[in-house]
């Protein structure tokens, strides 16, 4: 079942051309990795996806609803999570969750509980007080103790540190296995590497990149070391081999990783003696796309 | 402190002069625009020395002493000397007020923002964004009140001499470094931006009620205040510039007693301490009313005393009143009998004027937060959990039309009071019920008008604040200056009836109260088709 198809969206402030059509298919069950760098154009995706900004073109649907139109009606089961979180300066940690989740429902105090317990948040403390991971944790809080069907969170672990940042992937897991959907935009890969099993990665209002994350590696290239007893005769001739640097019998490239059963074949009459290959990282792929002006 | 502590100090006041100069040009040339139009418009109003004499004798009347100041220069008054009895107490509110938001915004204001930690990693002196904001602030009032000793002397009628002109202008500059000066002080000593604006404008308007009392009945209290200190400068009779000097002096001691504050205590906390909260949210938070209630609480206490008390400050100068109409034949004379009812009674609606205008500007302030709410990326959560837009707009509409109704409610019964146990023959409630409720109609046009500038964007309640202004000067001083026609015709109040001298108008008030809701409507039906900030 599909829970957010964004066709063709656009979305221009001003003379900025926010979004320049995008394309984006989300279903049931997955933990959806949204990445880019800051002002790829993410938070302007999400607000459209909530109603609070209004496309110039294009289609936003959640839960096969249209995003703007019945934005009301999505939000019954979506939860929630800013990339900047502004809360009530005199109101308490507590009284925030409270009332953000009360909004929408009766408030589980055993759920909500167990998830402040979790974060480890003092929620006595007036709002003012906290620090940005702080707030970070009630808007996690607020959103992971509510009922949702999909869960929309912001770059959620840019103010948390390492620990957090591990409960938080925990309870993501947890979410999924009730059949949630999460949708999570990031600017850090390593973050959607960990969690996410599908991604599209938007640059510049465009997606550039989108698919399973196994998918995407196949378009990384491994770097390959290769140690052999003879020197390697007519090594131009093999195919496939970029950025090869040869010195006596060690030879070091890189190669598209679908390649690479066969460029060993071609090595093996030479004897190899020693072999290690990188694995490929989705760093490589995302420094390609961003050092391409 | 040593030299180091104010390290820094002329980079940051170039860069908050970078950063304002727009709003210390509108400042400036607002000010100064309006203190030349009056003074041009009085030579003109008042031409002939009898003239100017029956305007010199009203000025004597007790409600026109609580509103105005106490007047000087009875016996041989000029267009200057009656500008300047006036004009001044208000203008010196006016340079307070501006002070007052400027002052905050540098000190109290970048800290919230966190601007100021990001300033204070550089080599910066610990005290330097205090003194450059202090800096700022005199300058901006010095270039305005040596502008206007300059505008009066050279361009104004010959009554406006080059040294009243300058005691007048240099006034308005002091009062203005006064208010900064509180200002800084509430700033160490508060935690927020909104409280420490509360207690700098409720100080300007103890200053104010302490004044029209002191003025009214009891001399020394305005000299506490420093509005009626600097009043007595006596501008354009007696140009007195001890009252300048003792205003410096309080500056100082503020400016050096906030400084002393500000010194001593960590960046982002203030001296009163915020206590340890509730662990839940009650039942009544849960709803977007409840929500809204408890944000706006505070506030519309605070509105609900403040107003009270203007009610029974001019409430209880209709018992001085009827002394001085008693005493004064000849202005009996002056006065029209035709418009009918005691001389008390026509001088009611005049006096309820400050009410009316005061229970608007706080209604509206509680009305237009839901900007301030979106301006600061609060709504965006309450709209992601299944809250319309439609309910919020509407929920603040609502707190803003019943706040309109219980402060107009508190104004007239402060009123009510105080005069019921001053005069002889004192008004029934609903004479000083009516007298302010037949204004009604115009608040409620103001309130639509607010709704649908908040409908349209987040960022433009500053056009509704202009013109708020302007309708509350031509309602203050209409009595007084000859404002053209088609400018009455501009502001809602100007539509009402004078009662209870004049009779009510049931179609007007329907017609008015119609064009609020229509605004109101607009602005509701935009809202919800608008981009929201955050
Ligand atoms: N309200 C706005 N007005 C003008 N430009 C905006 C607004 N919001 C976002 N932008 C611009 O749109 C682009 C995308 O921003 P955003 O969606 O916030 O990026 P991201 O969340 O990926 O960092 C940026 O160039 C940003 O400057
Ligand atoms: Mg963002």
């Amino acid at each position: 079942m599909r829970v957010i198809e964004i066709k063709n969206l656009k979305k221009n402030f001003g003379s900025t051309e926010a979004l320049k059509g995008i394309d984006l298919n989300v279903e049931k069950g997955d933990i959806y990795g949204f990445i880019g760098p800051n002002g790829a154009g993410k938070t302007t995706t999400i607000r459209i996806l909530l109603g609070i900004l209004k496309a110039n073109d294009g289609r936003a649907r959640v839960f096969d609803k249209d995003a703007w139109q019945e934005a009301v009606d999505i939000h019954r089961n979506v939860a929630f999570v800013p990339g900047e979180v502004n809360l009530w300066p005199n109101l308490t940690g507590g009284e925030v969750i409270d009332l953000l989740i009360g909004l929408k429902n009766e408030v589980n105090s055993e759920k909500k509980n167990a998830m402040i317990e979790r974060f480890k948040l003092d929620p006595t403390k007036k709002c003012r007080s906290y620090s940005r991971g702080n707030k970070q944790k009630i808007a996690l809080i607020a959103a992971f103790a509510q009922d949702a069907d999909v869960y929309i969170l912001d770059e959620p672990t840019s103010g948390l540190d390492p620990l957090m940042e591990r409960v938080f992937q925990e309870t993501v897991r947890e979410v999924q296995k009730e059949g949630k959907t999460i949708f999570l935009s990031s600017h850090i890969l390593s973050e959607v590497e960990k969690l996410c099993d599908k991604v599209s990665i938007i640059r510049d209002g465009k997606i550039i990149e989108s698919g399973k994350i196994e998918d995407l590696r196949h378009l990384t290239r491994t770097r390959v070391r290769i140690v052999t007893k003879k020197p390697v005769k007519d090594i131009e001739s093999i195919n496939g081999l970029f950025d090869l640097d040869a010195n006596h019998t060690t030879y070091t490239f890189q190669v598209e990783t679908h390649t690479i059963g066969k460029i060993l074949k071609a090595f093996n009459p030479y004897g190899i003696e020693a072999l290690e290959s990188t694995p490929p990282t989705l760093e490589d792929l995302f420094m390609r796309h961003y050092e391409e002006a | 402190m040593d030299r180091n502590s104010f390290k820094g100090t002329f980079k940051l006041l170039g860069l908050i002069l970078r950063r304002e100069r727009i709003k210390l040009v509108a400042w400036t040339v607002g000010i100064f625009a309006l203190t030349l139009a009056v003074a041009f418009a009085y030579p003109e109003l008042f031409p002939s020395a009898e003239q100017q004499a029956v305007m010199a004798q009203l000025m004597e009347n007790p409600a026109m002493i609580a509103m105005f100041g106490k007047p000087f220069g009875i016996e041989t008054p000029s267009p200057a000397s009656l500008f300047a009895i006036e004009m001044n107490v208000f203008m010196l509110a006016t340079t307070g007020v501006m002070s007052i938001l400027m002052m905050t915004r540098y000190t109290r204001g970048d800290e919230e923002d966190g601007t100021l930690e990001l300033i204070k990693s550089f080599p910066i002196g610990r005290i330097a964004n205090i003194v450059a904001a202090t800096l700022y602030v005199i300058l901006a009032n010095l270039l305005i009140g040596v502008l206007i000793g300059f505008g009066l002397a050279l361009f104004a009628h010959s009554s406006f001499t080059w040294a009243g002109s300058f005691v007048f202008g240099l006034s308005l500059a002091f009062s203005g470094i006064v208010f900064a000066g509180f200002a800084a002080l509430f700033a160490q000593l508060t935690e927020n931006t909104r409280t420490a604006l509360t207690f700098s404008f409720s100080t300007l308007g103890f200053f104010y009620i302490l004044r029209a009392f002191g003025d009214v009945s009891a001399p020394w209290l305005s000299f506490i205040s420093p509005l009626g200190l600097l009043h007595r400068t006596e501008t354009f009779v007696n140009n007195y510039t001890w009252p300048l000097w003792i205003a410096l002096m309080l500056a100082l001691l503020l400016f050096a007693f906030a400084y002393h504050l500000n010194n001593r205590r960590d960046v982002g906390s203030g001296l009163f301490k915020a206590k340890e909260g509730k662990k839940e949210a009650s039942k009544f938070l849960k709803t977007p009313s409840g929500l809204a209630l408890r944000l706006l609480r505070t506030s519309i206490i605070t509105w609900i005393i403040v107003i009270f008390i203007l009610g029974i400050t001019y409430g209880s100068i209709f018992g001085d009143l009827t002394a001085f109409f008693d005493s004064n034949q000849q202005l009996q004379d002056l006065i029209p009998d035709t418009l009918g009812g005691s001389l008390e009674a026509q001088f009611l609606s005049t006096v309820m004027s400050v009410m009316v205008v005061a229970a608007t500007l706080g209604a509206l302030m509680i009305l237009v937060r839901l900007t301030g709410e979106e301006r600061k990326g609060r709504t965006l959560q309450l709209y992601a959990n299944n809250l319309s837009r439609a309910r919020l707009f509407l929920t603040y509409v609502f707190v803003g039309f019943i706040t309109s109704l219980v402060l107009l409610f508190f104004g007239v019964l402060g009123m009510y009071v105080a005069s019921a146990s001053v005069m002889d023959e004192p008004f029934s409630f609903y004479t000083v019920f009516i007298s302010g409720f037949a204004f009604y109609p115009a608040i409620f046009a103001f309130l639509g008008l607010g709704a649908l500038i908040m409908g349209l964007s987040s960022t433009k309640t500053w056009l509704l604040w202009l013109y708020l202004t302007f309708a509350f000067i031509l309602l203050y001083f209409g009595n007084m200056l000859d404002f053209k026609e088609w400018m009455l015709n501009m502001s809602p109040y100007e539509y009402m009836p004078r009662m209870p001298i004049e009779d009510a108008k049931p179609l007007t008030a329907a017609v008015i109260t119609l064009l609020g809701i229509i605004a109101g409507f607009v602005g509701f039906t935009v809202y919800q088709k608008r981009d929201l900030q955050g």
